[in-house]
């Protein structure tokens, strides 16, 4: 067979094709791995390239996460072990950490689409660096602020509210 | 603090006494965060690292009220131990991940005495997967905190400032216990370990023992890794009996001194000498230098209670550590009747150690005391001449009983004299005192 590069097609669901590399992209998501294993065989003597249905992630997301993925883990692209950097302490550099750090920092919505499409793919490593950008934006607010930074309206009725903080004034 | 909502952040909200009435944020922005399904807004929960953070959100809405309930990981970072315990009391969990508590305070606090072991049993009740307590507040009195058993614990993690003796559980084993490591801890060390059965990995700094306050005993049938590290008071003996950690040597006392520009280390190292299972025994003398308390010394004085086994090998380990070694003193202590030591023992490999070379180029002095002449001991005095490039002195004490005819004392001879440069001083030892025969 080819030893070529083989490439995979991904649509987006407002229906944006993107190309990427079957092994980089197997190597990420274990969603896509699933689905490429699952066409490999009536694949296996046909040229023609695979498009894949990403039904829950949308264009703008997904070129997102393929540009992240081609960072992590594209063999090539990357320096030094691609998983090194989990182990490495908040003050080592790692090379991709000012990467990370410029990915998560977008608004929230765009952010909350990549803790769904993370979710969606099995992309672990973007799940965990998505979910801690969003914890991130939590630590350290007060309530309001909470509140204000991800508009969330607040439901309770006075006299619940009294309640939640008497239940829980160990941690006010 | 005058927020956008035009309400006050402050404890017990607001003044507004109007019953059931909801009142409306003036946000236009979609609550995108919310919506999320509630195991992914755990997930961004659970990573404020943080219970209290956690249960704070959930004054945020109705929605996020009792999520901090579910976290599979709580981490506490709290100065009192009260605190950890109203939290424990609320988790819904049936077990949890992990349970992380540290305490911390930058000032005393009054009359807590009593309440780690309160928080140890509350901790116990969340059957935690793994387990760590660090308690960085110094005790104001001394009391017993009592150890409940953490049946479905496979890593506990103890640090207990202050080095409070710590009781055992009346009854139960640590079952699950695979991982253990002990700080700044006051624990019966080899009870402890009688009840974890299945324990692979022990991790022990600063720990003292009940009742032998300047022992460290480690028996266990199922360890596999061990580190020991003891800084804040003098260890006499260690005794280490684990067969999967298969030591065949074991150190007796370390201790560790100034004299002038010297740092001198000293070392009492005998042979752990249990007949069987030592056929397929595995060489480990190197896990027990990595754990040296002292990395760098300059002087090393061994105390080598041997048996019959040959000690080369493990001695090029020990010279291996040290490349910056200036003087050597070796006392070897053998039976007068040798019992050879079975055949492939670990003790003679590497198989090819008479031929490897250890970089001791600042090895000036050195001194062998106990030669009875064996082969193994010719071989090692041959490695140190041919490595040791800076040699001045040798000085050997060669056991009485050996008689000049003897042909490891012709070997010894016979080696000597290959070497011009150095000045060398053989010394026969006995009752008789010593003299100095060339």
């Amino acid at each position: 067979m080819a030893s070529e590069k083989k490439v995979v097609f991904l649509r987006s669901s407002d229906g944006e094709a993107f190309e990427v590399s079957e092994e980089v992209i197997s190597a990420a998501s274990v969603t896509i791995k699933g689905m490429i294993d699952e066409e490999s065989p009536s694949r296996a003597d046909t040229a023609a390239t695979t498009t894949l249905a990403i039904p829950n992630v949308t264009a703008a997301t997904l070129s997102r996460v393929l540009h992240y993925v081609n960072k992590h883990f594209d063999a090539a692209a990357v320096v030094g072990r691609p998983d090194d950097y989990i182990f490495c302490a908040p003050g080592d550099e790692h090379p991709l950490a000012r990467f990370d750090d410029d990915f998560v920092d977008v608004d929230n919505d765009t952010l909350i689409d990549l803790v769904h499409a993370a979710e969606y793919l099995h992309i672990k490593k973007l799940f965990d660096l998505t979910c801690k950008a969003v914890a991130d934006k939590l630590k350290g607010r007060t309530i309001d602020q909470i509140r204000e930074t991800f508009g969330i309206v607040n439901d309770y009725t006075v006299e619940e509210e009294v309640e939640v903080y008497r239940e829980n004034s160990w941690a006010f | 603090m005058q927020l956008r909502s035009g309400r006050r952040l402050v404890y017990p909200p607001p003044e507004q006494q109007g019953g059931g009435h909801r009142r409306r944020s003036q946000q236009s922005l979609e609550d995108r965060i919310s919506s999320l399904p509630e195991d992914l807004l755990l997930e961004i929960l659970v990573r404020l690292r943080s219970v209290a953070e956690a249960a704070c959100a959930g004054a945020v809405s109705r929605g996020w009220r009792d999520l901090w309930t579910e976290l599979p990981e709580l981490t506490f970072w709290c100065a009192n131990p009260l605190t950890v315990v109203s939290a424990l009391a609320g988790i819904t969990r049936s077990s949890v991940d992990l349970l992380d508590i540290n305490l911390s305070s930058s000032w005393m606090e009054e009359d807590w005495g009593g309440d780690v072991s309160l928080l140890l049993l509350c901790a116990a009740l969340v059957l935690p997967e793994k387990l760590i307590v660090s308690v960085m507040i110094h005790p104001t009195i001394e009391y017993a905190v009592e150890l409940p058993c953490f049946e479905c614990t496979s890593y506990l993690g103890l640090e207990l400032m202050g080095s409070l003796p710590i009781t055992l559980p009346q009854s139960g084993e640590f079952t699950a216990l695979k991982n253990l490591h002990l700080q700044s801890c006051c624990i019966d060390l080899g009870a402890l370990l009688l009840l974890c059965p299945c324990l692979r990995i022990l991790n022990i700094l600063n720990v003292s023992d009940l009742k032998h306050a300047d022992t460290v005993i480690v028996h266990s049938p199922s360890l596999e890794e061990l580190s020991l590290e003891i800084t804040t008071h003098d260890i006499c003996r260690i005794d280490i009996a684990t067969p999967v950690l298969k030591e065949i040597w074991s150190l007796v006392s370390i201790k560790e001194r100034k004299l002038d520009e010297f740092h001198v280390v000293s070392l009492i190292i005998m042979s752990s000498d249990n007949s069987n299972g030592l056929l397929d025994a595995e060489w480990s003398i190197t896990q027990l230098i990595v754990h040296l308390p002292v990395t760098v010394f300059t002087v090393l004085e061994l105390d080598l209670d041997i048996e019959g086994h040959t000690f080369g090998p493990m001695m090029l380990c020990l010279l291996r550590t040290q490349p910056i070694m200036q003087r050597l003193k070796v006392d070897l202590r053998r039976d007068k009747v040798r019992v050879s030591c079975p055949v492939n023992c670990p003790c003679e490999h590497p198989i090819n150690w008479k031929s490897e070379d250890v970089s001791l180029s600042n090895l000036e002095v050195v001194e062998i005391h106990g030669l009875q002449g064996e082969d193994d001991e010719v071989d090692f005095l041959k490695i140190i001449l041919r490595c040791a490039t800076g040699l001045r002195r040798l000085t050997m004490t060669i056991s009485d009983d050996i008689s000049p005819s003897n042909n490891g004392y012709d070997k010894i001879r016979s080696i000597i004299k290959e070497y011009p440069d150095v000045e060398f001083h053989i010394i026969a030892s006995g009752l008789r005192g010593f003299f100095i025969l060339e």
